[in-house]
């Protein structure tokens, strides 16, 4: 379409930030479980890849791009924060009591799938959130965490026994 | 239960957007950031007309390109060519100074979006700082056009006044939460700045008395700023924190890049800065290198705090280095020697490199296991040796250079080892005890 050549490249960028920063945020809450620092980091992963691109580098999809960028920063989160470090993270599961995270999650089921995905080992979890809330495809998965396609099934696979497993556990 | 069950409860997670002002924030200091820092190619759109280009094809997979075109867009059209003419308003504003019409603009309207959106204490901070650096660039550009005039230099003296207050009260709330390491990043970013300008100020000092009156300026907040910085370092040395380890271990690899990059910006600024600044530089990126090696001596002892601080202080050199080198380039100072004074320059630093490497030696093994006071005393040493010192490390002809390439070797391999986010912990032990053995043959 004609409107399409006549858009710079900034419009276009926006654009994709109106339609992609929801979904971006989202992840980025559910994996860090609170607000600010996730508003932080959604504006980061855009501000980098702007970056990324005005360095004129090429992306060949931006969604799993922007998934990927995120997804280092919020490893770079957690390994400056010393009290939050990667290594505690795992163990003790992330902040489900956290005021935020309560707050959005209204039914019961919600809450004892929050519980239970706190209690899954982050590798799961990134997973997890990607395929069921952010409704990323296998493939994309794969793309943003550099596994295959049928790794990442595997891995989802697993993490919905363990899932199970918790679930059971907790029975309600 | 069975597998559809867990998978219908997870459907239960609702994906949480942003609330409607929190987005039209981040995307208001998003556009904001573009136009400071525009594509090349957005340029010459810009200027050319509104061309197509090559750059635009990235974003043809993209679903919302197909969209169809509705009334709702021709608003948008109109929505947008408005942003597009404040935008340019605010893109030229970027690099207005003090006593120009845009300045306001730049002041008002630019740092303040940006800064709205710096939510936590660290990025609040890190704004800040961020605009003390600005202010004083501002100060060196008007200074060297001439144009550092009372009323300019009273305004950069306040407002740098201001932005510094504002990152101490940051840094004394992320103190306040725990967080040290955050808290050194910041307040050490700030010193280097203010370190590297006074020094540039202090150099346009001779022909201006506006100019010594900011670098005057400029060392009272480096006094308050040094203050904090060294409690925040004791409190980092005293902190029992069960992953010092990978905390050293990531800032090596920052002062490795900030290293790496400040010499870039030496390497590139032969010839077009004066002898004096490249040596200023020279003095500070050697300094940064004594650091580095201090650092991965502590980390060999276990000493990961002390090494967190010893990284830390090298990304401070480096990127004073790199504020010194930048400012140099603004810089056309009379009676800079010529780039073919260059050549005999390194041959005599060249000769004279390996004494200079036996007395860096003694400095260092002074140094270790010794505290904060025989840390500096290090900088002071270092600086009276550094350039032929720094000259044996990256740039010096003979046997030398082969040693000294292979160090940059190990450190570029490792950065590259390290950006792959899983690093094992051997291939960590391996690449550092390499680089220590190849510091050691630099006279280390």
């Amino acid at each position: 379409m004609k409107q399409h050549e006549t858009d710079t490249a900034r419009d276009k960028f926006l654009k994709a930030y109106d339609e992609l920063s929801d979904s971006l945020f989202s992840h980025c809450f559910y994996r860090v479980s609170d607000r600010e620092v996730a508003l932080d980091l959604t504006q980061e992963t855009f501000v980098k890849t702007w970056e990324y691109m005005a360095n004129g580098k090429e992306i060949g999809n931006l969604r799993p791009f922007l998934f990927k960028v995120a997804g280092n920063l919020i490893i770079d989160h957690y390994r400056k924060k010393k009290s939050d470090s990667l290594d505690t993270l795992q163990e003790a599961g992330f902040d489900v009591a956290s005021e935020d995270a309560q707050r959005i999650v209204s039914s019961s089921e919600g809450k004892h799938a929050l519980e239970a995905l706190g209690a899954l080992d982050e590798k799961y979890r990134q997973v997890v959130l990607m395929r069921y809330v952010d409704e990323l495809s296998p493939r994309e998965i794969g793309e943003i965490i550099g596994e295959s396609e049928n790794a990442v099934s595997v891995r989802i696979n697993r993490s919905i026994n363990k899932l199970k497993e918790l679930l059971k556990f907790n029975q309600y | 239960m069975n597998s559809n069950e867990v998978e219908h409860i997870l459907h239960t997670l609702q994906p949480v957007p942003m609330a409607a002002e929190e987005k039209a924030r981040i995307r208001a200091a998003l556009s904001s950031h573009i136009d400071a820092h525009p594509a090349p190619a957005a340029d010459e759109r810009r200027a050319g007309g509104l061309l197509a280009s090559p750059f635009m094809s990235e974003f043809k997979n993209l679903t919302f390109l197909s969209r169809k075109m509705t009334a709702m867009h021709m608003f948008e059209g109109l929505a947008v060519a408005l942003l597009i003419v404040l935008g340019s308003v605010s893109a030229a504003a970027q690099g207005a100074l003090p006593g120009e019409p845009l300045y306001a603009v730049k002041v008002n309207i630019n740092e303040q979006v940006s800064g709205a959106f710096a939510f936590s204490p660290q990025a609040k901070a890190q704004h800040e700082a961020s605009l003390a650096a600005t202010r004083l660039d501002e100060a060196v550009d008007l200074s060297a056009q001439g144009k550092l005039t009372p009323q300019a230099r009273a305004q950069i003296e306040a407002n740098l006044q201001t932005h510094v207050d504002n990152v101490e009260k940051n840094v004394d709330k992320l103190t306040s939460q725990d967080d040290a390491r955050g808290a050194i990043e910041v307040s050490s970013d700030l010193a280097s700045t203010l370190n590297a300008h006074e020094q540039v100020m202090q150099s346009l000092s001779s022909g201006s008395d506006e100019a010594g009156s900011v670098a005057a300026a400029i060392r009272l907040q480096l006094s308050g700023v040094s203050d904090q910085l060294g409690m925040l370092e004791q409190q980092v040395t005293d902190e029992v924190s069960i992953d010092s380890e990978d905390q050293a271990h990531m800032k090596s690899g920052q002062a490795e890049s900030a290293i790496l990059s400040a010499k870039d910006d030496y390497a590139a600024a032969q010839g077009s800065v004066s002898a004096e600044v490249l040596s200023d530089a020279n003095q500070r990126i050697t300094s940064a290198l004594n650091y580095l090696s201090d650092g991965y001596a502590s980390m060999g002892n276990g000493a990961f705090n002390k090494a967190f601080i010893n990284f830390q202080t090298a990304i401070r050199y480096s990127k004073e280095a790199r504020v010194i080198i930048a400012a140099g380039k603004n810089l056309n100072i009379p009676g800079t020697t010529t780039p073919s004074d260059d050549g005999e320059g390194t041959s005599t630093a060249t000769s004279t490199a390996s004494t200079t490497d036996e007395t860096a030696t003694s400095t260092a093994s002074t140094t270790e296991g010794a505290d904060g006071s025989g840390t500096s005393a290090t900088g002071t040493s270092a600086t009276s040796t550094a350039s032929t010192t720094f000259e044996g490390f990256f740039s010096a002809s003979g046997t030398e250079n082969v040693a000294s390439s292979a160090a940059d070797a190990l450190i570029r391999n490792k950065l590259s080892a390290t950006s792959t986010a899983d690093f094992s912990r051997s291939t960590r032990q391996d690449i550092i005890s390499n680089l220590l053995k190849s510091a050691s043959s630099l006279g280390f």
